[in-house]
């Protein structure tokens, strides 16, 4: 018996070289440590540590990079947390420093602006990703049209894809791909889907759109399913699909980039990426820059349990500290009053009430 | 225009533009602070209904947060300002929520808070004036000057706005807001 399973399921339909018929890639694969890591490293990057890491993985073969502030283009802030380094400058530096890998940048509607777009463009970015909730995919038009007139990549996030069955991702994907999108992802922000649950979302989103764009996935581990999740999501028909080298993202951090390049091998999916070479700069690095490993945890696990928004973490960890109450309450609070990306000032708010009933309770 | 901020400077003028409902809601706070201490940087979250929000907001959501950014500077008072919008599509709808921060001096959490925080409170009743479901959750939070607030206090105001439920649902307090504040200042101008 082969350590694969089943090889008939493996065996994919669509592939990214359908799509780019050169590209010799089954899958097309986009690491986000410096985007959706910048969450764990509470946006302190230093320039000298995106360019060690831009190189170590551009080295070894994987064709997308991304580089933002966590919550995208404009994020640096109050609410989010304020960039030690601009993300601008950051993007300069990534843009200059890979060979071969195309950067790309992340911005929501609402957080970011045009403005922010056209200057990451200057910058070197070349693929722009829009991401909004699953929801309010009508809130990227504008900014879809002017990245495909300005000659840009396009991608859109469907964030907390969790909270929506896939029907309805489905008519939000179609909203984006007419509004100029080229790839729409189902993304799991909170790490709460399970195994099926990407599957018949992915599968939804190539029945509307699959034959003008690709659909990719993101996962979270925050159930510690994000590698296995990815796996379905290709086999739904993802082709373009999120991780990040080590796990460095938000929450209990993203499917590991490096771990799915090995995962890929052994199932005979081609990603152009050289597994002794990922892993050596996962090790040596990647996690010098890593504050800690992203781990499975009481608060990790609750974002996953409740359908938290991952990059509430150290939101959530800081109001708990500063006014004294349960973290994981808060995230349990959080997930009842149906929070989305963005509204991380409404954690204080929770802990303020939390800590007003444990007063009141003596 | 803001009614409870800059009306009376406009009472006599023939045409005004009323900023953005998250102006509304918002932009009153930050003068609130900045009257009491300069305010170098004041960022605000609106987050309102899903529903509440309709296609001209969705297609010129750019607009909306360069508009209220802007307004947050030039009638707020504060040196830089910045605008986040969210649209939040919960079931039930959520009332409209806003929260603003606001960068000031670092003596200010040794020995202004009171200040600012009767400020505050004096700003909320006038806008309650004329927009009754407008209310303050929580009293106005200090956090000290850190590295994290890049060494200036941190205020933090956080506030609801619930509609009149008239014609327009109750949780659209983003709309109700703007209709109220319409009408509050055709009356200061048909005063003047």
């Amino acid at each position: 018996m082969s350590v694969h399973g089943n090889p008939e399921l493996n065996v994919l339909d669509r592939t990214w070289s359908n799509t780019v018929p050169d590209s010799g890639l089954d899958i097309r694969l986009t690491d986000t440590c410096l985007r959706d890591g910048s969450h764990h490293k509470r946006h302190q990057f230093t320039g000298e540590e995106v360019r060690s890491i831009i190189a170590a993985l551009d080295e070894a073969g994987v064709p997308v990079l991304e580089v933002t502030h966590g919550d995208g283009l404009g994020g640096s802030s109050f609410n989010y947390g304020f960039s030690k380094t601009p993300e601008q400058e950051l993007i300069k530096i990534a843009a200059e420093t890979a060979k071969n890998a195309r950067i790309a940048f992340l911005m929501l509607p609402g957080v970011g602006t045009k403005d922010d777009i056209l200057q990451a463009q200057d910058n070197g970015g070349s693929i722009c990703r829009i991401a909004t909730h699953c929801t309010e995919a009508d809130t990227s038009q504008q900014h879809f049209a002017l990245a495909r007139e300005r000659g840009l990549e396009t991608v859109g996030f469907l964030m907390m894809s969790h909270t929506q069955p896939p029907e309805v991702l489905a008519k939000q994907a179609r909203i984006m791909v007419d509004a100029g999108c080229q790839c729409v992802y189902v993304v799991d922000s909170a790490g709460a889907l399970i195994m099926e649950g990407v599957g018949d979302r992915v599968a939804a989103l190539v029945a509307e759109i699959g034959s003008e764009a690709t659909v990719g996935f993101h996962g979270h581990e925050n159930l510690d399913l994000g590698a296995a999740n990815t796996v379905m999501a290709v086999r739904a028909g993802a082709t373009q699909i999120d991780g990040s080298v080590r796990r460095f993202g938000a929450g209990a951090g993203n499917t590991p980039l490096d771990a799915f390049v090995g995962i890929c091998d052994k199932l005979g999916w081609r990603t152009g990426v050289d597994f002794m070479k990922i892993i050596d700069a996962s090790e040596d690095v990647v996690r010098p820059a890593m504050p800690e490993e992203c781990r499975l945890d009481r608060m990790t696990m609750m974002m996953g349990y409740a359908g938290v928004y991952s990059s509430f973490l150290k939101h959530a960890g800081n109001a708990a500290e500063r006014y004294g109450v349960s973290g994981a309450q808060i995230l349990a609070v959080a997930g009842e009053r149906k929070l989305i990306g963005g509204q991380e000032d409404q954690l204080i708010d929770i802990a303020l009430e939390l800590r007003a009933k444990q007063d009141a309770n003596g | 225009m803001i009614p409870a901020v800059n009306g009376d400077e406009h009472a006599a003028a023939e045409n005004v533009n009323m900023i953005t409902c998250g102006g509304q809601a918002t932009i009153p706070m930050v003068a609130a602070v900045s009257r009491s201490a300069p305010v170098s940087y004041a960022e605000i979250v609106a987050s309102v209904a899903s529903l509440s929000a309709g296609p001209g907001t969705r297609q010129n959501i750019d607009e909306f947060t360069r508009t209220t950014a802007k307004g947050v500077e030039t009638i707020g008072g504060a040196e830089s300002g910045k605008a986040i919008i969210i649209l939040n599509p919960a079931e039930p709808p959520m009332i409209m929520r806003d929260t603003i921060f606001c960068a000031v001096g670092p003596e200010v959490y040794d020995e202004g808070q009171d200040a600012v925080t009767e400020s505050v409170h004096r700003m909320v009743e006038a806008v309650q004036d004329y927009v009754p479901g407008y209310r303050l959750l929580q009293d106005p939070q200090f956090d000290p000057p850190t590295q994290a607030t890049r060494g200036q206090t941190k205020v933090s105001v956080f506030i609801e706005v619930e509609g009149a439920g008239d014609f327009l649902p109750p949780y659209s307090g983003n709309l109700d807001i703007m209709t109220a504040a319409a009408t509050r200042a055709g009356e200061g101008m048909s005063k003047a």
